[in-house]
């Protein structure tokens, strides 16, 4: 029996046996599932990707690979009718549609499904939002993209844009789609980037075509040939700077053919290196922060490869008897690629395949069933810089224009953090020309073409559905920027290119290659252009036309300025030398042509390292070293094969000779104390320099005793390359001394994320082939296309990668080892959904209207 | 591994496979909760509900292994994650018996306060205590 107070006892023992029963499993319980949830959802590190929507077997990552498999059916708001969709085994989307914005919408779809994460992030970057996913670290690149202006100009082409016109309907409809995706998608269909930055998508709105249209003029149109001239003029006066980088090319090969039908050379020779110009010293510095204040932080001129080649033949020269064309533009190659490809059917309206620009509804280059086309940049000098007189250095509100102060237009952009705070404000000023940025002590604005160029897409629409190159012109006649030279053929055998841009009208001497006075009005650009005058030519006598980015027009010719920053025209000699040897030319020898690797610039310049031209004592006093390397630069078939062995020390004595000969234009300031270059020319003025063997450029700096000249130069530059290159590569007959073991394709992800990047490629390519690569190897032909344009249009056609995004994709990277092989698709084109047979079909999917 | 066990840890197993393929990887937490409230605290369920959820995610990783592009995501995540396959699988199977772990602790501690005169006669066992 026990007592009152006994069992309060073990009521109160019971009670603390339970307290610390419950203490035992609840702290560790509390202890282990918080660092769960802490690591699952994230909080436990803003390193580390959230571990649970990661590593969820069905959701997570491991999910991506069975995401891929597609519906039977799905449904988007907005469609009039049922649209099919049939994927090929390519997985390229093929649209049957009733109603063209019904085909967009579907395009939208689709192209979400496969490449949502660029979407967004090409579209933030050119919004300058990227810091709303990645805070701090995306602040420099975001002030850089507003300072542009483009914030403000896609507002206000939202405010002012007819919402009823085709264009922005199409957009519209384009942008359901995408929608649609983002709505329906399951939590495994989420993009793999998400998941890492930790981010959801956003829905898409029709703005984001222009700013991803924004980030295309950057890339292409936004360059400056004045500050090259201005870097070689401050260390070696103007008249020499001049002669380096002149605003003609002196091998002429243009694109609209001159009257000789044949590459036209004036090589003349360079002024001795002169003084250095006080004044470009000034205009150097003054460019150089333009340049940072605009982001336009020089790249290596060995990784500029945007370039791109294509041409076209007529019946007459074709062995099949049908016009052929051609196009490779050449772009930073990334996964998943800039392009996507697609083929749209609406029957009676529309039909046409090729590649688009993922967050814009159109084929950007591609083929319909009458023409097809492609385009090579212009790079002709559209933008302008103005020193501005201002009323405040530090705050200016208003400007000075003749006789007038005008108000600046300013506003305040805000750069949000992950969480939505705040984390800087800017303000922006903007003159009538464009955005105003602070230089030193003074105010530039800059006027750029690409400020005009937001249309809704309504020339490559009409382009798209045209039927003849005539109409195919006409489409594009008020195209803005970046400016493209145009090449259209058409199955009635017309060829024609057009160098269609809006080129500003500039005052006085027409060169837009200075800085002009921002307090003079007359400074202003006059107006554009007429079409009538933009370089242009129809069904040439020699029956070929092609472009590689160099001098649309021969200014023998006719000497408007177009530009200064031509590229050498080694490509387009190039071409050139191949369809004027060739009069019956295949799809198969344009497929060839376009992964040609024979270098002109090795043909024009090798004899002089041979010592073709040397004097006999010249010849007699080379050294040992000096014959072994022309022994072996003899066996250079001057071409880049990955398996040839003696590319390799052509480029090691390309890269002496440039050492020696372009001293003069060293800076001091590289690594270990070693002079930098501040400025190369190309080697067409090295070419020049090789036909004047006592020009003082040969002269070198360092040996003040004594005067070199061309054979010493060439010869020192010889040994020093034989031996750099047995030192890197080993025995001249190893597999060291192979092109792929010094040079090679990197095709990265777009977060450069080694794991989902393709590295370290073998090619078939160098520097200035059809088939280019050079530098770190991050850019080449984008897209190769060939198109036949017989009774019935076939179209053959590659990229590098493959239309998923989604790393787990069979369709990730399979078009991949074509590309590199040189080898193209056949592009099936049926005018119907059933006309796929079912072995080239990987799925169908019927698309109804959302309740 | 008594015949009740056994039904427990399918049974389990199918719930937690269910609700992380259609709710997510947050509904192990919860699933793992509810199991160990219904559970009876003689059968184990520190030891049955994390050993259900992990052999769940087993099955749903097999299932999800079955897709085509499979091997090439496991290449890739290699490399992106600095770690070897069997280690990637080692850690998703672990999260969840991690997940799961931490939430049957945490209820298995208000069981016996939420009714301790039926716990009492259930007569809770050496083994029901943390590990």
């Amino acid at each position: 029996m026990t007592t009152p107070s006994a069992v309060g006892k073990l009521r109160a023992l019971e009670t603390t046996a339970h307290m610390s029963q419950f203490l035992i499993r609840f702290v560790p319980g509390v202890l282990i599932l918080g660092t769960a949830l802490a690591l699952g959802t994230g909080v436990a590190s803003s390193r580390l990707p959230a571990a649970g929507p990661l590593l969820d077997p069905s959701n997570g990552v491991w999910g991506l690979a069975a995401a891929e498999r597609l519906p039977g059916s799905a449904r988007i708001p907005g469609l009039s009718g049922p649209v099919e969709l049939v994927v090929d085994r390519r997985g390229v989307p093929h649209v049957f549609a009733s109603d063209e914005l019904d085909a967009y919408r579907v395009l939208g779809w689709v192209t979400a499904r496969d490449r949502l994460f660029q979407l967004e992030l090409q579209t933030r970057a050119g919004a300058g939002r990227l810091t709303e996913w990645i805070g701090e670290q995306g602040l420099d690149a975001d002030r850089l993209a507003r300072r542009l202006g483009f914030t403000r100009m896609v507002e206000r082409v939202m405010t002012e844009i007819d919402t009823a016109s085709a264009g922005y309907r199409a957009l519209e409809a384009y942008g359901q789609g995408i929608n649609a995706w983002i709505e329906r998608m399951g939590p495994a269909e989420l993009p793999i980037e998400y998941r890492l930055l930790r981010v959801t998508p956003t829905p898409w709105r029709p703005e984001n075509t222009f700013y991803l249209l924004g980030r295309m003029a950057i890339t292409l149109a936004l360059n400056d040939p004045s500050l090259a001239k201005a870097r070689a003029a401050a260390l070696v006066g103007w008249p020499a700077a001049d002669a380096l980088f002149p605003v003609d090319e002196p091998i002429q090969e243009p694109i609209q053919p001159n009257r000789v039908d044949r590459a036209r050379i004036a090589l003349a020779p360079l002024p001795p290196p002169g003084r250095p110009s006080a004044d470009a010293g000034a205009v150097v510095a003054t460019l150089d922060a333009v340049g940072r204040a605009f982001g336009l932080a020089e790249r290596d001129p060995a990784d500029v490869v945007v370039g791109s080649n294509n041409w076209a033949v007529r019946g007459e020269r074709s062995a099949s008897g049908h016009a052929l064309l051609a196009g490779d533009p050449h772009l930073s190659l990334t996964l998943p690629s800039i392009w996507y490809q697609a083929h749209l059917v609406v029957p009676n309206r529309l039909d046409v395949q090729g590649v688009t620009l993922p967050g814009a509804p159109w084929i950007v280059i591609g083929f319909n069933r009458d023409i097809a086309w492609s385009f090579t940049n212009t790079g002709s000098d559209v933008n302008d810089y103005y020193r501005e007189t201002v009323d405040s250095a530090d705050a200016p509100s208003r400007y000075r224009l003749d006789d007038e102060w005008r108000p600046i237009e300013s506003r305040i952009e805000r750069y949000l953090g992950p969480g939505g705070d705040t984390i800087a404000v800017d303000t922006m000023r903007f003159t009538h020309r464009g955005p105003l940025t602070r230089v030193d002590s003074s105010w530039m604005s800059m006027a750029w073409t690409a400020y005009q160029a937001a249309t809704s897409g309504e020339q490559f629409l009409a382009a798209n559905r045209a039927r003849s190159a005539g109409e195919f012109l006409e489409a594009m006649g008020d195209y803005v920027a970046p400016a493209q030279n145009m090449l259209v053929a058409d199955r009635r055998g017309t060829i024609a290119i057009r160098s269609t841009g809006r080129y500003p009208v500039r005052p006085g001497d027409g060169r837009g290659d200075l800085i002009q006075d921002g307090s003079r009005s007359d400074r202003d650009w006059r107006g554009w252009l007429p079409l009538e005058f933009y370089p242009f030519a129809l069904n040439p006598e020699r029956g070929f036309l092609s472009s590689a980015n160099q001098q649309p027009v021969d200014p023998a010719v006719n000497r408007r300025y177009l530009g200064a920053d031509w590229p050498a025209p080694w490509r387009a000699l190039r071409i050139n030398q191949l369809l004027r040897a060739d009069s019956a030319v295949t799809v198969d020898a344009m497929r060839r042509y376009q992964t040609d690797r024979t270098s002109t610039r090795g043909e024009a310049i090798l004899p002089f390292l041979l010592g073709e031209g040397e004097s006999a004592e010249a010849r007699d006093s080379a050294s040992a070293e000096v014959r072994e390397a022309r022994s072996l630069l003899a066996e250079w078939g001057r071409g880049y094969d990955r398996d040839d062995r003696r590319a390799v020390l052509f480029e090691a004595v390309m890269g002496e000779l440039a050492r020696r000969v372009w001293d003069e234009l060293d800076v001091g300031g590289g690594a270990g104390g070693r002079p930098t270059r501040a400025v190369r020319p190309d080697d067409v003025a090295l070419l020049g320099l090789l036909n004047d063997p006592e020009s003082s450029w040969w002269d070198v700096l360092e040996t003040s005793d004594r005067r070199e000249g061309r054979d010493e130069i060439v010869h020192a530059a010889l040994e020093a390359a034989l031996s750099r290159t047995r030192t890197e590569h080993g025995d001249p007959a190893g597999d060291g001394w192979r092109w792929d073991r010094s040079h090679r394709k990197n095709i990265y992800h777009l977060l450069r994320l080694p794991a989902f990047s393709a590295l370290d490629l073998p090619v078939d390519a160098g520097p200035s082939t059809l088939n280019p690569s050079s530098g770190s190897g991050t850019a080449g032909p984008s897209w190769r296309m060939v198109v036949e344009l017989g009774p019935e249009v076939r179209g053959w056609a590659i990229y590098p990668g493959g239309q998923s995004g989604n790393p787990a994709s069979p369709h990730y990277l399979d078009f991949l080892p074509a590309w590199l092989d040189g080898r193209l698709d056949s592009l099936p084109t049926p005018r119907a959904a059933g006309d796929l047979a079912a072995d080239q079909v990987e799925a169908r999917i019927r698309f109804v209207a959302d309740r | 591994m008594k015949g009740r066990t056994i039904g427990w840890l399918v049974g389990l197993t199918i719930g937690f496979a269910i609700a992380t393929a259609v709710l997510g990887w947050w509904s192990v937490p919860i699933v793992a909760m509810l199991g160990t409230f219904a559970m009876p605290p003689s059968l184990r369920p520190l030891l049955v509900v994390p050993a259900s959820a992990g052999v769940a995610w087993l099955l749903l990783l097999w299932r999800s292994a079955e897709a085509k592009g499979f091997a090439a995501l496991v290449d890739r995540l290699e490399l992106l994650l600095s770690a070897r396959a069997a280690v990637l699988y080692l850690a998703t199977i672990a999260f969840a018996m991690l997940t799961a772990f931490g939430a049957a602790l945490l209820a298995s501690a208000f069981r016996p306060m939420a009714g301790s005169g039926r716990s009492r006669r259930a007569g809770g066992s050496a083994a029901d205590r943390p590990a």
